[in-house]
């Protein structure tokens, strides 16, 4: 370790640490412009020159490495003078009449506050001998927007852009006075691939590259100085990127991410929709007052139901989903432009109120009255209490939710398990990563990620992502990966689709959907064929491998290409090439589960991992990514219908009791039978008459649709928690209103297991309630002892009936939070498992062996393509968030289908045209989207559009295990609507 | 030779001797004039024994900066652990100077033996000529001349590549050009890691400009101590060099003399003297980029590179600009800063900036509209643009404008205080 003197201070310092890094080290502060936490150096702006005894000039900073016996000195005369020097030539071009005088006590960025600090006078305006720079301004952008003539080409936002998130929209054009930043080769960021992460935004020194939206809604005072700022989790996808939320006025006013912690999720990153996707919380259509369906009246001192019966029961001035998806909307793609959808001027669509597109209609609101809280209290906890004593537990059911905290989805968990005596708790892990679930207890007896997203970054050599389309669904992660081929892991993507990692892949094996399972088969065959299995492994941590070996052997990569169309030498480079590693990491999502097989797609990926050892090494992680924030910590805290928090069985009666003793309830009255999963539920022979949903929204998100429509109408009693008035919510009884991610504390658990702690930053609106606050008064008026104040008490529960949380309490999860297990109050947490052993009885890993069958529903004559759906950038879900946050919708304002241009142009239909999708079930219009993408024959439609729901079309079938429905996978026939053709109205 | 005119009796013909011989020119001519020997010399020596012998003929790079260039290739790792790249800077962009472009018209095969001998001391197997993008014809004739090579089977497996530049000076500083040849704009990178460590596409790297390649030959045939031997002055220049001499004289044109050559013959003697009836105001020896001398200081300096630094100057890429006393230095200057201004990366600050503002300035003197804080502000800016950037291109732009103020600050003066004609518009 070197030593070097600076400014008169001795330090040591990492032999390759330069002497900015030193520096920083020790507090000491060297003035930069350029550098950058996490950006490559340039060392183009020169400011951080520092004199070195010896050197006839002055040198770099961040450029320099330090030696043995180095002295610095940072502010000598001469690198003061060349301070000076610096920020004068910026400022001759630099907009900067503010700064002269009495305005240099306001600086207003990084660079001006150097300017303040090297009292550097900028000449008037007038007098200037150079103009103001200019670059490509982005007009009419609803998110990112620049003035370039604060710009002092820095080139931060350039190297952000091309090194930390791997897109490479923006660059330096021209040379000398006139180079500039450009978006892509043209201006348009689109053309250019970009993404609206907004990292250029984070990175800029000056506010060059701004966020549109806050400056149109606050001042800039508010802006510069927010009323606070606070730490929160994304409330999207499962990397659970940390936030810092500004508040202004009792609003949040712009997100910005927190610089450098080197073990946050994120580093400082975010992706379009945990930067600009903040503004949903503040959307019109957000519910203030708790509702209550009219024909609701009090008689007697009880709430007795005075309406209409029947369809009418439920029924409201509306459309139902399925009427909604035969006509088209208002505000589907404008047709027969010739232009694509994306290509519309951005500032038009800003100019009419998007928000009024997306808005709740008024009529959903007719069918119900405002109310008091005493009254949807009273009438919710009557309800079930009646429908518990009348049927019995089990005619009850709650969906919790993935995207609340740990300590509500514990808490409603709590409330169904120990209040009303039933299991049937679940949330959408069921059309997650159930199967995943079932396929890893199977084999591991785990229900989460073996290590951590950053090691694919570190350590890994081999990256193998089956059905993920991480760029879009987790982009932060994403990033990682894209950051990570680029220093040389080497890439293999398995999907039908050519995404973006599928496009950079080394390998990619474009398969027939569902047919995964022939295609892992046919790897390990291979990598059996020519030993390159991990013997040592098989034989130390693993048993039951020789009837795998015995499956496997029929699906020869030959016989694998037939099923899969994947030819077969590629099929034999991909399994030497993850067979080789030497690390490999496994990483899948949704295009493995989501299928009436999911469960064993899993396996056969799980027992080609086995085979080759890739797991529980710093490096060989498996990581099945989690979609919502905290789909993970749902489970874990137990809202699922088989366990109890930490997945410890329900039917164990020494479990039970000890659950029954911490909520201080007689042990009989928690369920020894398993409850029913969302799939189960929403079936007429589940026997369920009464619902309590937190924050979820079956109606669009599960299968065949207008079927689950239909249940949700002959239900008994139905109350909903949540936001907005969503597809679902319309059929309730009574409405609670919720409070955002922004306006509660709580924790959340990523898909690496990293329980992280989020901060209320605002108050929810009008009368809208914190969910916790709402489960609590609940759980104590359905006679549940319920004494918890806050989350952090609820915190302290969880921990103490959940051994692997059990030295975790919300002040250790302040800063980067801690990945469980964290068995004591001092476990510093796990960022990877399984070095040793697997948590299985006999510590050793099961191999199971599967077999192949087709999917369900095969495209034939009729129904020629197979519809896949999935998730969009810029979308979440059933758009219930993004779908009202303006920057967001903006970008995607309308629903689409996906379509492989030959078959486009058989079928005769261009960009933006109309066509009606029909399957077996159901049929729909939407607007093409011609993208080779897709493979011939396959169609993709994202679920997040409720006037063109993709769920109406899906077939329900089941997973016999997990009860996942095959969401990916239905034969549909594409029609062209001509436009002389008249569209069913109404 | 001092083509295109006839040779002087005093020039030392080495690398020149052979301009104007079409013949020279094709690798059968070039064979018989003895071509190609010292290559099959070399293919029999170890490459630490080339070296030792580069190192003793005291050959500096005669791109600009004079390195040793036995030294250079010593830096080179020894072990091969990775593979090696030669980069022959055939960018010549330094306005006044026009040698590079002449070997490579008139005896590409002297390159190219020169880049073979090269690559065998580095134990490169790849090598890249970097050709300036506006030399369409020297490109033309090196295309033909390593396409003759290969088919006469004498490079073996070396794999030498001809890369055509876009018009980018910047592509000439040896990082930028690395970065050009990769694909990416030609920024310079920062050093270190210098290109022995770290070079094109990150692998160990020796860049070495046309005219030293040139010489390499001739050093292997004729021995070191024999080059060793030529020289006049300083012993730490040896060897011959060629000298684009342009401007105001009679006969412009390349003229290669021995080391240490005086100034004023080279001016006088062969290159005609000024017009007829004109007196010598000043001259910049060597390429745009060094500072300006005066009369005086023209007519006692030495050709070499202690002799010119002892003037204040620098021998540079051996560009001789020369400027009678109708020459109006202001201008002159100006359209330097220009040149700079143009051609600036715009990585660093005081470059994009300094070179623009410089010549702002410099056009509003020449616009009449100068101020008289002016001078010191030009001062203040190349004080500003000196020794504090990733590369030299800034230094470069400084470098007249500080010596054209010292040596001609009369002539400015005279702008500021309005007593010459404004020449440009405002």
């Amino acid at each position: 370790m070197p030593t070097l003197a600076i400014n008169g201070r001795t330090l040591t310092a990492n032999a390759d640490a330069t002497i900015l890094d030193a520096a920083r080290a020790a507090g000491i502060e060297i003035p930069t412009l350029c550098w950058y936490p996490k950006l490559p150096i340039v060392g183009n702006c020169r400011i951080c020159l520092v004199s070195v005894d010896g050197q006839p000039k002055l040198l770099p900073a961040c450029a320099t490495k330090v030696a043995d016996g180095m002295v610095v000195t940072t502010e000598s005369h001469a690198a003061v003078e060349n301070r000076r020097g610096v920020l004068r030539l910026l400022l001759e071009r630099y907009p900067a009449e503010h700064l002269r005088n009495g305005g240099r006590a306001r600086p207003r960025n990084e660079f001006e506050q150097y300017v303040a600090r090297y009292g550097v006078d900028p000449t008037p305006l007038a007098g200037r001998d150079l103009p103001l720079r200019s670059g490509d301004e982005r007009p009419g952008d609803p998110m990112i927007r620049h003035d370039m003539s604060t710009c002092i080409l820095c080139t931060r936002c350039v190297r952000a852009c091309a090194d930390i998130q791997v897109v490479g929209v923006l660059d330096v054009a021209w040379r000398g006075e006139h180079a500039e930043i450009v978006v892509g080769a043209d201006g348009d960021p689109d053309k250019a691939g970009c993404t609206w992460c907004g990292e250029c935004v984070r990175v800029c020194p000056t506010g060059a590259i701004f966020e549109t939206l806050p400056r149109q809604r606050f001042t800039p005072a508010q802006i510069r100085s927010p009323e606070r700022v606070v730490r929160a989790v994304c409330p999207y996808c499962g990397v659970g990127c940390q936030v810092d939320l500004h508040v202004a006025g009792g609003r949040i006013a712009r997100v910005t991410s927190p610089d450098i912690e080197l073990d946050t999720p994120n580093q400082g990153s975010t992706c379009v929709k945990g930067r600009f996707g903040y503004d949903f919380p503040q959307h019109q259509d957000r519910l203030t007052r708790p509702l209550i369906r009219k024909g609701w009246v009090k008689d007697g001192g009880r709430w007795v139901w005075n309406g209409g019966q029947g369809a009418e029961r439920r029924g409201g001035p509306w459309q139902t989903i399925e009427a909604e998806g035969q006509r088209s909307k208002p505000g589907t793609p404008p047709r027969a432009t010739g232009k694509s959808v994306r290509e519309l001027p951005l500032l038009e669509r800003l100019d009419m109120d998007i928000r009024d597109r997306v808005a709740t209609p008024p009529a959903w609101y007719e069918p119900f009255r405002e109310a008091t809280w005493e009254e949807a209290m009273e009438l919710t906890a009557q309800e079930l209490l009646r429908i518990k004593q009348a049927r019995g537990g089990d005619a009850l059911a709650c969906f919790s939710s993935a995207k609340c905290s740990n300590e509500e989805n514990y808490l409603l968990m709590r409330m169904f398990r120990g209040g009303l005596g039933t299991n049937n708790v679940d949330h959408c892990t069921r059309l997650c990563h159930s199967t995943s679930v079932a396929a890893m207890q199977r084999a591991l007896s785990t229900s989460a990620a073996s290590g951590s997203m950053r090691e694919i970054e570190a350590a890994c050599d081999v990256i193998f992502i089956a059905g993920a389309n991480t760029t879009e669904t987790h982009p932060v992660f994403g990033a990682a990966i894209k950051r990570a081929h680029g220093r040389g892991a080497t890439l293999i993507v398995a999907d039908p689709r050519r995404t973006e990692l599928a496009g950079r892949a080394d390998i990619h094996l474009q398969m027939q959907p569902g047919t995964d399972v022939a295609l892992y088969s046919a790897m390990l065959q291979h990598i059996l064929a020519q030993s390159l299995e991990n013997r040592a492994f098989l034989a130390e941590r693993t048993h039951d491998f020789e009837k795998v070996r015995a499956a496997v052997q029929p699906y020869t990569p030959e016989r694998a290409a037939k099923i899969t169309g994947v030819p077969a030498d590629v099929i034999r480079r991909a399994a030497e090439t993850y067979a080789r590693g030497p690390n490999t990491s496994t990483l899948w999502a949704m295009g493995l589960t989501q299928h009436a097989n999911g469960t064993d797609i899993v396996t056969s990926l799980l027992n080609l991992m086995l085979a080759c050892g890739m797991i529980g090494r710093w490096g060989a992680a498996m990581l099945p990514v989690r979609g919502q924030n905290n789909v993970q910590g749902a489970s874990d805290v137990g809202a699922i219908p088989f366990v109890y928090t930490d997945y410890r069985s329900v039917k164990d009666p020494a479990i039970r009791a000890e659950y029954a003793r911490a909520w201080s309830v007689p042990a009989e009255t928690l369920s020894l039978k398993e409850g029913l999963m969302v799939t189960e539920v929403v079936k007429p022979e589940s026997g369920v008459r009464g619902m309590y949903i937190m924050g979820e929204n079956p109606i669009i998100s599960d299968p065949d649709i207008a079927h689950a429509e239909h249940w949700f109408q002959e239900l008994e009693f139905l109350a909903v928690q949540d936001l907005f008035l969503t597809e679902t919510a319309r059929y309730a009884d009574v409405v609670f209103p919720g409070a955002s991610f922004a306006e509660k504390t709580g924790t959340f658990v990523n898909t690496e297991r990293r329980i992280q702690l989020s901060h209320r930053a605002a108050d929810p609106p009008g009368q809208a309630r914190g969910d916790l606050e709402i489960l609590i008064e609940l759980s104590n008026r359905l006679g549940l002892p319920t004494p918890h104040q806050s989350a952090d008490e609820v915190m302290q529960e969880i921990a103490q009936v959940t051994p692997s949380w059990r030295g975790v309490t919300h002040s250790r999860l302040e800063g980067a939070g801690l990945q469980y297990p964290v068995p004591t109050a001092d476990h510093p947490g796990t960022a990877f498992l399984f070095a040793e052993r697997f948590p299985t009885a006999d510590g050793r890993a099961r191999f199971v062996p599967v077999e192949y069958t087709d999917p369900v529903e095969l495209p034939d004559e009729t129904y020629p393509f197979v519809m896949n759906t999935g998730r969009q950038l810029y979308h979440w879900h059933t758009g219930t968030m993004t779908r009202r946050a303006t920057g967001l919708d903006a970008r995607e304002p309308t629903a689409i289908v996906e379509i492989h241009p030959a078959d486009a142009a058989a079928l005769g239909v261009t960009e933006g045209d109309l066509v009606r999708l029909t399957s077996r079930r159901n049929s729909m219009v939407t607007a093409c989207r011609i993208s080779d993408r897709v493979a011939r024959g396959q169609v993709f439609v994202p679920f997040h559009f409720r006037e063109a729901a993709a769920n109406l079309l899906t077939n329900p079938v089941l997973d016999p295990y997990a009860k996942m429905a095959e969401l990916k996978i239905c034969a549909v026939k594409v029609e062209p609507v001509h436009a002389s053709a008249p569209v069913p109205a109404d | 030779m001092g083509y295109p005119h006839k040779p002087h009796p005093k020039e030392t013909a080495v690398l020149s001797k052979h301009f104007g011989d079409a013949e020279a020119r094709s690798y059968k001519g070039w064979v018989k004039r003895g071509g190609y020997e010292a290559w099959k010399q070399a293919q029999a020596m170890t490459p630490a024994a080339i070296i030792e012998e580069l190192k003793n003929s005291g050959l500096r790079g005669r791109g600009g900066a004079g390195f040793p260039t036995g030294l250079k290739w010593s830096f080179m790792p020894k072990e091969k652990k990775k593979p090696h790249y030669l980069c022959v800077n055939a960018d010549e962009s330094e306005p006044g100077t026009f040698k590079d472009r002449e070997i490579m018209r008139w005896t590409p095969h002297q390159l190219l033996e020169g880049t073979a001998i090269a690559m065998r001391a580095i134990q490169a197997e790849v090598g890249y000529i970097y050709v300036r993008g506006e030399f369409t014809e020297p490109f033309a004739i090196m295309a033909q001349a390593l396409d003759e090579a290969y088919k006469a089977g004498i490079l073996g497996d070396l794999k030498i590549y001809l890369v055509r530049g876009a018009g980018a000076y910047i592509c000439g500083e040896e990082t930028a050009l690395m970065n050009s040849i990769e694909g990416k704009r030609g920024n310079p990178r920062i050093k270190p890691p210098f290109p022995a460590a770290a070079g094109v596409f990150g692998l160990p790297t020796t860049i070495n400009n046309v005219e030293t390649l040139a010489a390499v030959p001739h050093i292997l045939k004729n021995g070191a101590a024999w080059y060793k031997a030529m020289c006049l002055s300083n012993p730490k220049s040896t060897g011959t060099k060629l000298f684009s001499v342009c401007g105001q004289v009679q006969k412009p044109g390349n003229y290669e003399v021995t080391m240490g050559f005086p100034l004023k013959d080279l001016i006088y003697g062969m290159a005609g003297g000024v017009p007829r009836g004109r007196t010598l105001k000043a001259c910049i020896p060597g390429g745009s980029s060094v500072p300006i001398l005066n009369r005086e200081e023209t007519e006692s300096c030495l050709l070499d590179y202690e002799g010119c630094v002892e003037k204040g100057t620098m021998l540079g890429s051996g560009g001789v600009i020369v400027f009678d006393d109708s020459a109006d230095m202001v201008y002159q200057i100006m359209r330097l800063a220009r040149f700079y201004a143009h051609e600036s990366c715009a990585q660093c600050t005081q470059c994009r900036e300094g070179t623009a503002w410089t010549t702002k300035i410099l056009q509003r003197i020449l616009a009449g509209q100068g101020k008289s804080t002016d001078l010191d502000l030009l001062l203040d800016l190349s004080e500003n643009m000196t020794g504090k950037t990733i590369c030299v291109l800034s230094d470069s732009c400084a470098a007249p404008v500080v010596s054209g103020i010292k040596k001609f600050r009369g002539e400015f003066e005279e702008y500021l205080a309005g007593r010459r004609r404004p020449v440009v518009a405002a």
